[in-house]
C-alpha cells in the first residue's frame, strides 16, 4: 500500500495516470481539468513517467491522437470536459466503435449557456451516453484515483475492449483537497497487466492509412458492444471486489452502492458528489427514525438494471436527483428516465420521482436532500405523487 | 466470395474493425473501390526536377504515392488530387494538372 498524499480531485487522477503508465498522452487546457494534465506533464518533466505527451491544438485532435496510438497497442489517456467533450464527440463515438480502449477522465462541468459556469454538472459526459463508453461517475478524490486504475483493467479486458470515461465534478472533486491513499508502483504493476491487444495496426503490414473492413459488419458489431458491456458488468463487479481485497477499498459492488437501504421503505438515487452529501442528509433522517437509503450509481453505462430492480423490490418509493438537464424530456433527468425503463417490466413497481437538483453547478445541500426523502417517503406511505417531475430548488 | 461473418465470427475476433480486416483481402476490396474518380485536378510529376526525397510521399494523406526508379510515382486509382504534394515538394517538381471531361 503507497503513502497517504492531501490531494483534489485533478491531482489525484494525475498519480493514478503516473501509475498507469500510459505511453501517449495528449493535453489541452480548459477549466476545471487543466490542472489534471498539468500535473501529468510536471511527472514527465521530472522523468517520474515515461510518457509521450501530445500538446494538441483541440479537443478533436486530442481524442485522435488517442485513437491513433490506441490503434496501434498504445496505452493511452487525456482529460477534458465541458466544451471540450462537446468537440471531441465525433472522435469518442470512434473510440467505442473501433473498440480501442482509452480511458479518458471527465471533469463534470456544465456546458455552455444559460450561463457560462465552470461548476458541475453530469450533461458533458452523458452526452456520450450513447457512444458505447463505459461511463463512471465518482464521489470523491479517492475514488477517482481507485477509479482510474480499475477502467484500464476493465476496458483493456479482451472480452470488454470498451473505451471508459471516469467523471469527476468540477471543484466539489476536482479542486477539493483530501487525504488520498496511493498505491505504490508494485501494486499497480500487479493488478494491471501491460496492455498487449491481439489486434493492433502495425506500420509495416499496412500500406493504407485508414483500416477498411472486408464486410458490412457494422450491425453485428454493434450488437457484440452491446455484449461487451453485458461482461463489463461482470468484470466491473470483480474488479471492485478484487481491488478491494487487495488494497482494502471498494465502491459497493461496483455498479452501485447501497448506504442504509436495510428495511428501507423508500430510496434516493445519485450520482458523483450528490451521493457523498446525501449520507450526511439520510444519516440525519435515519437518527430522526425516517426509514429511508440511498443507491449511489457509480457506473451508468452498462446500466445496473439487474441490481436496481433487486432495490426496487424492497421500497415503495424512489426518488431519482437528476444533476443535468433535459427539457422535454419524457418526465425528469436523463438518470430518471434511464431508471424508469430499467424498472418497467417488473410486475410491482415502486413510485418514481424525478428531482432535478444542482442544475449547472447549483449546490445541493444537506437540507435540500433531507426535502427531497421527505417527499419521497411521504409518496412511499400514501402511495400517491404530487409531482412526478420535482424542480426542488425553484425560486418562486 | 467469402461469406459474411455470424455475430458470433464478429465477437470472436474482438469486434473492432482493426480484427475484421485482413491484410490478404483488404488490398483486393480496395481496388473495387477506386476512390480516384473524384479527382478534379491531377498531379503530375516531373521526372527531370524530382530528386526522390520521398517528402510527397510522406504527407500525401492517402498514402498513394511511392518512389520509382526515376520519380515519385502517384497511384491515380486512389489520389484525390487534394495537392499537398505539389505544395509541399522543394523540388517544385509536381504540378496540379485539371483533369479532362
Amino acid at each position: 500500500m503507497g503513502e497517504w498524499k492531501l490531494l483534489d480531485g485533478n491531482h489525484a487522477a494525475a498519480y493514478a495516470v503516473k501509475l498507469t503508465q500510459p505511453e501517449v498522452i495528449a493535453m489541452y487546457p480548459i477549466t476545471p481539468q487543466t490542472e489534471c494534465v498539468s500535473y501529468i506533464s510536471d511527472f514527465i518533466e521530472k522523468g517520474e513517467l515515461k510518457a509521450i505527451a501530445v500538446r494538441v491544438e483541440s479537443e478533436h485532435s486530442a481524442m485522435c491522437v488517442l485513437l491513433g496510438a490506441s490503434t496501434t497497442g498504445s496505452r493511452v489517456f487525456s482529460a477534458s470536459c465541458s466544451q471540450g467533450i462537446a468537440y471531441m464527440t465525433e472522435a469518442i463515438w470512434m473510440a467505442a466503435g473501433s473498440r480501442l480502449p482509452v480511458v479518458l477522465g471527465v471533469v463534470n462541468r456544465p456546458i455552455g449557456t444559460p450561463g457560462g459556469s465552470i461548476h458541475r454538472d453530469l450533461n458533458d459526459e452523458l452526452l456520450n451516453r450513447d457512444a458505447g463508453w463505459i461511463q463512471f461517475f465518482t464521489e470523491s478524490a479517492q475514488e477517482v484515483f481507485d477509479t482510474i486504475i480499475q477502467a484500464y483493467r476493465i476496458s483493456e479486458d479482451p472480452d470488454v475492449l470498451l473505451p471508459s470515461m471516469v467523471g469527476w465534478e468540477g471543484r466539489v472533486v476536482s479542486h477539493t483537497a483530501i487525504p488520498v491513499q496511493l498505491l505504490t508502483k508494485e501494486d499497480v504493476d500487479d493488478f494491471l497487466p501491460k496492455y498487449d491487444p491481439e489486434y493492433k495496426l502495425e506500420a509495416e503490414k499496412f500500406t493504407f492509412k485508414t483500416v477498411r473492413q472486408v464486410f458490412d459488419s457494422s450491425y453485428e458489431q454493434v450488437y457484440v458492444s452491446q455484449m461487451a458491456m453485458e461482461n463489463a458488468k461482470k468484470l466491473i463487479k470483480e474488479v471492485n471486489e478484487e481491488y478491494g481485497k487487495r488494497f482494502g477499498r471498494s465502491y459497493g459492488n461496483g455498479l452501485i452502492e447501497e448506504y442504509r437501504c436495510d428495511d428501507a421503505e423508500a430510496v434516493l438515487i445519485a450520482m458523483g458528489s450528490i451521493a457523498g452529501t446525501a449520507r450526511v442528509a439520510i444519516d440525519e433522517m435515519r437518527d430522526e427514525g425516517v426509514p429511508i437509503g440511498l443507491v449511489k450509481l457509480r457506473t451508468f453505462r452498462p446500466f445496473p438494471t439487474e441490481d436496481l430492480r433487486e432495490v426496487a423490490k424492497k421500497v415503495k418509493a424512489i426518488g431519482f436527483i437528476d444533476r443535468n438537464r433535459n427539457p422535454g424530456s419524457p418526465g425528469g433527468g436523463i438518470g430518471c428516465i434511464d431508471t424508469a425503463r430499467a424498472l418497467y417490466s417488473m410486475d410491482r413497481r415502486p413510485l418514481m420521482i424525478g428531482f432535478y437538483a444542482g442544475v449547472i453547478g447549483r449546490d445541493v445541500r444537506p437540507h435540500e436532500i433531507k426535502n427531497m426523502g421527505e417527499k419521497v417517503i411521504k409518496a412511499a406511505e400514501t402511495g400517491e405523487i404530487e409531482k412526478e417531475v420535482d424542480w426542488i430548488q425553484l425560486r418562486e | 466470395m467469402m461469406k459474411p461473418p455470424s455475430w458470433r465470427e464478429v465477437a470472436a475476433r474482438g469486434g473492432s474493425a482493426l480484427a475484421l480486416s485482413s491484410n490478404n483481402v483488404i488490398p483486393a476490396i480496395i481496388r473495387q473501390s477506386p476512390t480516384g474518380t473524384w479527382r478534379v485536378i491531377r498531379p503530375v510529376v516531373d521526372a527531370e526536377k524530382c530528386t526522390k526525397c520521398g517528402i510527397c510521399v510522406t504527407y500525401c494523406p492517402d498514402g498513394v504515392i511511392t518512389l520509382g526508379e526515376f520519380s515519385a510515382m502517384v497511384n491515380y486509382d486512389f489520389c484525390k488530387g487534394c495537392g499537398i504534394c505539389a505544395y509541399e515538394c522543394p523540388a517544385k517538381a509536381i504540378e496540379m494538372e485539371r483533369e479532362k471531361a
